[in-house]
């Protein structure tokens, strides 16, 4: 095959590609991009991204109750407890059970929030059960340490 | 945009499919984008590789051989269809370059920012696309030609 032919066909597919018209998306492309974006929230939240804030803030709460020593108080609740453990331990103790609760209670509230959207996320639902067994735990501990 | 997705898509639906997800991805990383390219440059990236991933993920797309070429026919939206069925068969490399230069009608600078490769990288695929797309419509741009 001559150059000449060469050209002619390359020129010919060319013309075809240089003449296709620019195609246009029907209207309803359109409208589910509206309802997309609108439904969407401007920063997303991934059940991953909450599923991993919540066991990021159980392993906190687990570390910190981890370096709790055994606390010799009885009361009727988590905050009487605390405040009567002043009197019966350091402040720096009474410090670390806030702390340690305060974390259990953050992995809850985020567990819970991860769970209206992802209901039926196995790994969410645990994450959910274990948050609030480590409360759960912390409760007993401190009921059950005058015994 | 749509454009874009068809060539590479060969198929409405999945065209759709492509520029609704690339609105919704362009509305998301909006506050990312840092200006370092045009927007429209940004946007022929994302296309391109949502139109990429989506076809290579599916892989139902099979390349369309030589023996598919329909029949030759008389009148230039008849080539202009056969070189679109042709398009899926080229290389990957050799599809991209050969769609946004030839079809969409950008430069090879921008091409190669889209592409993530050299301006010479982008005229060699081009020039092997254009070479391998002549072969492929060789019964009927002969029969065309009259050579």
């Amino acid at each position: 095959m001559d150059c000449r032919s060469v050209v002619a066909e390359l020129d010919e597919i060319r013309q075809a590609t240089t003449s296709m018209k620019a195609l246009e998306p029907p209207p309803v492309v359109w409208y589910r991009v509206r309802d997309e974006v609108s439904r969407r929230p401007s920063r997303p939240r991934f059940a991953w991204a909450w599923a991993g804030a919540a066991a990021a803030a159980l392993l906190v709460a687990v570390y910190v109750g981890s370096r709790l020593p055994a606390f010799q108080v009885r009361a009727a609740g988590p905050e009487a407890l605390l405040s009567r453990s002043r009197t019966a331990a350091s402040a720096e103790l009474t410090a670390h059970y806030r702390e340690y609760l305060a974390g259990v209670d953050a992995a809850i509230a985020e567990t819970e929030l991860a769970l209206a959207e992802n209901p039926s996320n196995p790994r969410v639902r645990m994450a959910h059960l274990e948050a609030r067994a480590a409360r759960a735990r912390t409760l007993n501990q401190l009921y059950a340490g005058g015994d | 945009m749509f454009s874009t997705a068809y060539r590479f898509m060969r198929n409405h639906q999945d065209a759709e499919d492509v520029t609704q997800d690339v609105f919704i991805k362009v509305h998301r990383k909006m506050a990312k984008f840092r200006g370092d390219s045009a927007l429209s440059t940004w946007i022929y990236r994302i296309t391109v590789n949502t139109a990429l991933d989506l076809l290579r993920r599916r892989k139902r797309r099979q390349a369309v051989s030589i023996d598919d070429v329909p029949e030759p026919s008389a009148g230039p939206s008849n080539l202009q269809g056969l070189i679109e069925s042709m398009i899926p068969s080229l290389p990957e490399g050799y599809r991209k370059v050969f769609v946004l230069h030839d079809i969409q009608g950008l430069k090879h600078s921008e091409i190669g920012e889209i592409l993530g490769i050299t301006e010479g990288a982008s005229k060699s695929q081009l020039h092997r696309a254009r070479a391998a797309m002549r072969r492929k419509l060789a019964p009927y741009l002969k029969n065309r030609l009259g050579m």
